[in-house]
């Protein structure tokens, strides 16, 4: 090859280093040769070999737009919480040498890793704060690509799939929980299955329940009525096996749609043309030459995502080092410790439960939330602002987003620490008094007629008046399109009115049909 | 429904689905290959079919295969529900009535059997309930306390009185009530497997053990 | 971000994780227990006159005992713990003593039932601070010295009778004397006016009130706390409406707390492990001893036998002289005396009262009600011996059937 030629000694007089011959003689030997089929030197060729004769970094493109290079862009955040997914599989596989998924051996193999098994207690450790973050890398990753409209033609479909790996996300951190099998994974795990019996129809204690204890929902995910061995060993298999098999189907089909619809990241145009108030779209329009300006992914975008890695496993080095994960006592079932917090990130619905009755707080907001933020790129069909921050064109999007955004972060940060014994309110800096007596008076429930009367009242007045207000809104959209953004706006809108009627007027439920379960 | 792969001009709409009845003929004439093009259609000989017989043959087999993987379904959903579980029974003795005061709670079988056994007082009859002692919220395990007088859930604040009645806090419903009768040899015999919901029950007689003081 | 900052990055996360490795390494081959196993089995060469023996293998030894459920690692630092050339050796390298116990080392080899069991702590773990269970989410800590024979019950049916415990002997001679279980049941026999005392000892940790309790968070020096000074540990909470603690303060010396609190602390250790029973083997049942029935001379003398078995003079004194504080109770605040009873009831009267039992009316009806009642005792007493006690306490009255100007008497029932 061309390549190799030009690495033979220039002279046979000059003596060569040792080194160099060494090095010349591996790289010159079958073996190397078989494995890596091309040199590496710095030409537009190999450049293009890396990333396509390489399995691993075929994931990308040979060539990116610069604009997807700026660190600012995606802050790394898809790229990192794939490579944690990958940390997580590494440190996960490690430790499932160690654990045995019986109530009799879980808890005491968690304190073998702490205590008797060579760098166990780090193993863990990582494995347990990468979850953490990778949770939080998930969900900001989806905040970025909202707020870039990077799910906007062509790329709904992949916002779709990323949606589903949000969710399942959440159930691999959820199901990792009970395995320590200690007080904090049990109730956690307690609340959240039961959350599950509180599905309408399917959940024994839900609304128009059709199934009893032993059939439904809860009994399905625990093969048990309660949390207990067969429990564990379904929550095992859940998280070791199922759920990572899952993840990685769905994410092999968002990093595919990446590649194949590209970074949304278009050419910028110039900081004067901006000052001017150039949009980037009319400034493309003008320049279609720019769209054709792309840099080669190795190793300009490689060797950003290698240092990113490195640094995010530096920093979680540290935390695994200077902090160790939770381990609280062995698992009591009829000792339920005070308070009981589910997994941070489902403190947030679990504060929801103070205001609604477990079938809307555990299963139907939660649902809606999911479903609904899949239609988003399907219901906003504002074209603008794909690949740029954009608020003057996109206010209503992004109004709602961050409202819905920062309201479920303000539900887990008033859920996490601001709750304590009786899940009383308390001030993050106050000390919890566990013989402390709710200040709560009695609260009583709205007559039927007048709920029916205000649930109605909202969501016509809430249906029409947009309608009437803003004709051009509704016109754009369309019918269908405007009934399924208005009711995902309304029932966001719906749950901070019924904790203002809850607080301050001890209002319990606007409508209540205790007979079917019914009551909201 | 439009059939792919026929040379038909056809809309669906033309083709009533009772034409499925008809005899069935080839759909193509036969004579020498000709491209799709230039077959030549006679709009009034086009036989009037649904669909043909291996159309048919095909679609059932789709079918079949659909409901088979439906069964499939079906059939795993039930793998996951298993017939038999390693709880433990539901049913137990818990001594004789006088062992339990008039209008206390009893808070020393909650760590064995997740019961409080309550008696009312003499003036109310001194009748024996039990309550299950899970949280009707979401199933954690209230207190009693006997200070004031009430049980209270730690995970949510949910408050009930001695009955069971949910006064406070985000519990939608009173705590259920085991049955609870009396076995041959005199001793209380509690069932938590059967449980009441609703208190217009709450006085039915397997639910109430009313005893003699 | 410019590329000069990325190669920043770069270098500075790639050494400190170099380094962080390194120190990963150093932190893993430099265990806390490893030089305490070092400095053993230099004594252990020293002592024994054989130098090899200072270069033993240094590793984390256990005791694995599947029967308890058990894995006791105490033995990496406590090595010394059954070698009696150690005896003279400081802790944690000398030899379990013999207690001044004959056989005592015999019957309790520490390789076949390990250490936590009578010591309590976090056998599994291998640094000093856990394993002596000093740590948060570890309820059972090391007990201390003078608690630890409240263990002996875990294996031993009797151990009023058992040599080295004589300390248990004597706290339930004053458990019975002093009528404890007229207000506490212990499993299951007595009353609910306190707390069920067979459980106590093992209560987690978030069950008890330690606002008030001096010293470790632990159950052991609550129970300790409680038996000092029972109103200090449990104060009247008016917010709560929880009322100071009914039991009486006994006034009892050091040593008898101590011994009191292991009392407690061994009703708990006996109560048999549901998942994890003591193995057959293990156990060392009580000496039978015959039933032999009491004769009495009279009734009243059987009665008044059966008044201190049954608990009465926790609450109503020795001879019924009465005493007993009782937060806002009409009248008095205190606990009737029964001396004068004679004066108010029939015997068929008090035979109801001790049947049905009786709520104290308030001194103050927006108060708190008062923490003693009289309990129903129909089931608890046999007949039998109700009828006696009736009979005793009408014996108590010193002038017979007259009723004195000024004496509170218990007024007969509405």
């Amino acid at each position: 090859m061309a390549d190799e030629k030009t690495e033979s000694p220039a002279s046979p007089e000059k003596k060569e280093p040792l080194f160099n011959t060494i090095a010349r003689t591996v790289r010159q030997s079958k073996i190397w040769k078989s494995i890596f089929r091309h040199g590496y030197q710095d030409t537009p060729r190999n450049r293009a070999l890396m990333v396509l004769s390489n399995v691993f970094l075929h994931l990308h493109p040979v060539k990116t737009r610069p604009a997807a290079l700026k660190f600012r862009y995606t802050w790394g955040l898809g790229g990192l919480s794939f490579y944690l997914f990958i940390l997580l599989t590494v440190t996960g596989v490690f430790l499932m040498f160690y654990y045995r998924p019986t109530i009799e051996h879980a808890y005491w193999d968690m304190k073998d890793l702490r205590y008797a098994v060579p760098f166990g207690p780090f193993l863990r450790n990582i494995h347990r704060w990468s979850a953490h973050v990778m949770v939080l890398f998930v969900m900001l990753h989806m905040a970025s690509v909202f707020y870039r409209s990077a799910y906007k033609p062509p790329r709904e479909y992949n916002w779709v799939v990323g949606v589903i790996l949000l969710l399942i996300t959440f159930l691999l951190s959820f199901t990792g929980y009970l395995l320590p099998w200690d007080q904090l994974a049990i109730w956690a795990v307690t609340v959240g299955t039961n959350m599950a019996a509180a599905t309408p129809l399917l959940g024994s204690e839900g609304p128009f329940a059709i199934v009893g204890p032993d059939m439904d929902a809860r009994f399905i995910l625990l093969g048990s009525k309660i949390v207990g061995q067969s429990g564990l060993l379904r929550f095992y298999v859940l998280h070791c096996v199922f759920l990572p098999l899952i993840f990685l189907v769905f994410v092999s089909v968002h990093l595919w749609r990446v590649r194949k619809d590209e970074f949304s990241a278009i050419p910028l145009p110039p900081k004067e043309e901006k000052k001017k108030g150039v949009l980037p779209e009319a400034w493309l329009k003008a320049h279609p030459e720019e769209l054709q300006k792309k840099v080669f992914t190795w190793p300009a975008l490689v060797s950003k995502e290698f240092v990113g890695a490195l640094v995010l496993t530096a920093v979680l080095t540290l935390w695994s080092i200077l902090a160790h994960a939770p381990l609280e006592g062995l698992a009591n079932p009829n000792k339920t410790p005070n308070p009981s917090k589910a997994p941070w990130y489902f403190v947030g619905l679990q504060e929801l439960l103070v205001y609604f009755d477990p079938w809307m707080a555990g299963v139907v907001l939660p649902t809606v939330i999911l479903v609904g933020l899949m239609a988003i790129p399907y219901i906003d069909i504002n074209p603008t602002g794909i690949g740029y921050y954009n608020f003057k064109n996109r206010k209503f999007a992004v109004s709602m987003f961050t409202f819905g955004i920062v309201f479920w972060f303000a539900l887990i940060f008033i859920g996490y620490y601001m709750r304590g014994p009786g899940w009383e309110m308390y001030m993050p800096w106050q000390a919890w008094d566990y013989h402390r007596i709710s200040k709560a008076g009695a609260m009583h429930n709205m007559p039927n007629w007048a709920g029916l009367a205000l649930v109605l009242g909202y969501g016509g007045i809430g249906m029409l008046l947009p309608k009437l207000c803003f004709k051009d809104f509704y016109k754009k959209l369309g019918p269908i399109k405007y009934v399924v953004v208005m009711s995902l706006v309304l029932l966001m809108f719906f749950v901070p009115v019924k904790i203002v009627l809850r607080n301050f007027f001890n209002i319990k439920y606007i409508i209540s049909f205790p007979d079917f379960n019914l009551n909201l | 429904m439009s059939v792919e792969g026929t040379p038909q001009p056809a809309t669906p709409a033309q083709t009533p689905p009772m034409a499925a009845a008809k005899p069935l003929a080839p759909a193509v004439p036969k004579g020498p290959a000709k491209s799709i093009h230039q077959i030549e259609v006679d709009e009034t000989k086009v036989p009037n079919l649904w669909f043909t017989r291996r159309e048919f043959l095909s679609l059932a087999a789709w079918g079949a295969v659909l409901a088979g993987l439906g069964a499939s379904v079906l059939a795993i959903l039930r793998f996951f529900i298993p017939q038999i579980t390693y709880d433990p029974p539901s049913t137990f003795k818990i001594g004789k009535p006088d062992e339990y005061l008039p209008g206390e709670v009893t808070e020393r079988l909650k760590k064995k059997y997740r019961i409080w056994v309550c008696r009312d007082s003499v003036a109310e009859g001194a009748a024996i309930y039990v309550i299950f002692a899970r949280c009707t919220h979401l199933g954690c395990t209230p207190n009693w306390l006997e200070g004031q007088r009430k049980f209270k859930c730690p995970c949510h604040g949910s408050g009930f009185r001695r009955t069971g009645i949910n006064f406070e806090g985000p519990a939608p419903r009173p705590l259920e009530r085991c049955k609870v009768v009396l076995a041959d040899d005199g001793q209380i015999l509690v069932d938590t497997g059967t449980r009441l919901k609703n208190p217009k029950d709450w006085k039915k007689p397997d639910f109430y053990l009313k005893v003699n003081v | 971000m410019k590329r000069s900052v990325w190669n920043k990055l770069f270098i500075l996360s790639g050494f400190s994780l170099g380094f962080m490795a390194g120190y990963l390494i150093w932190q893993e081959s430099t265990p806390e227990w490893m030089p305490v196993q070092k400095e053993y089995y230099r004594r252990l060469a020293q002592v024994t006159g054989d130098p090899t023996r200072a270069k033993m293998p240094l590793k984390v030894e256990q005791i694995y005992l599947p029967q308890f459920h058990k894995t006791d690692r105490c033995i990496t630092c406590h090595a010394g713990i059954d070698n009696p050339k150690l005896a003279d050796q400081p802790q944690p390298f000398r030899s379990h003593p013999d207690l001044g116990i004959p056989g005592f080392l015999a019957a309790h080899p520490f390789r076949e039932i390990g250490c936590t069991v009578c010591h309590e702590g976090q056998g599994m773990a291998t640094t000093k601070e856990a394993a002596h269970g000093r740590v948060k989410h570890w309820e059972e800590p090391l007990l201390d010295k003078d608690l630890v024979v409240s263990n002996c019950s875990v294996c031993h049916d009797n151990v009023f009778e058992l040599k080295g415990a004589e300390k248990l002997a004597e706290a339930k001679i004053l458990f019975d004397t002093k009528g404890c279980i007229g207000c506490h049941a212990l499993n299951g026999v007595g009353n609910q006016i306190g707390p069920e005392l067979s459980d106590t000892g093992k209560k987690a940790l978030d069950e008890l009130d330690f606002r008030n309790v001096h010293g470790a968070h632990t159950v052991a020096n609550w129970i300790y706390d409680h038996f000092k000074d029972p109103q200090r540990i449990v104060p009247e909470d008016k917010a709560v409406g929880i009322p100071e603690s009914a039991m009486p303060n006994y006034e009892f010396t050091e040593e008898q707390n101590r011994a009191l609190t292991a009392l407690v602390l061994s009703f708990a250790a006996a109560k048999e492990d549901e998942h994890h029973p003591i193995p057959a083997k293990y156990r060392v049942p009580a000496p039978s001893h015959k039933e032999e029935k009491k004769v009495y001379a009279s009734k009243a003398e059987q009665g008044k036998a059966a008044f201190k078995s049954y608990g009465c003079t926790a609450c109503h004194g020795l001879e019924g002289r009465g005493g007993v504080r009782n937060k806002n109770m009409f009248p008095g605040e205190e606990v009737p005396s029964l001396v004068y009873v004679s004066a108010g009831f029939t015997k068929e009267e008090m035979k109801t009262v001790i049947q049905v039992g009786r709520y104290p009316a308030r001194a103050d009806s927006g108060g708190m009600s008062p923490p003693l009642w009289m309990p129903s005792w129909k089931g608890k007493i046999p007949e039998e011996e109700i009828d006696a006690i009736v009979e005793y306490l009408y014996t108590l009255n010193p002038d017979l059937g007259t009723k004195k100007e000024g004496q509170i008497v218990v007024a007969p029932q509405q």
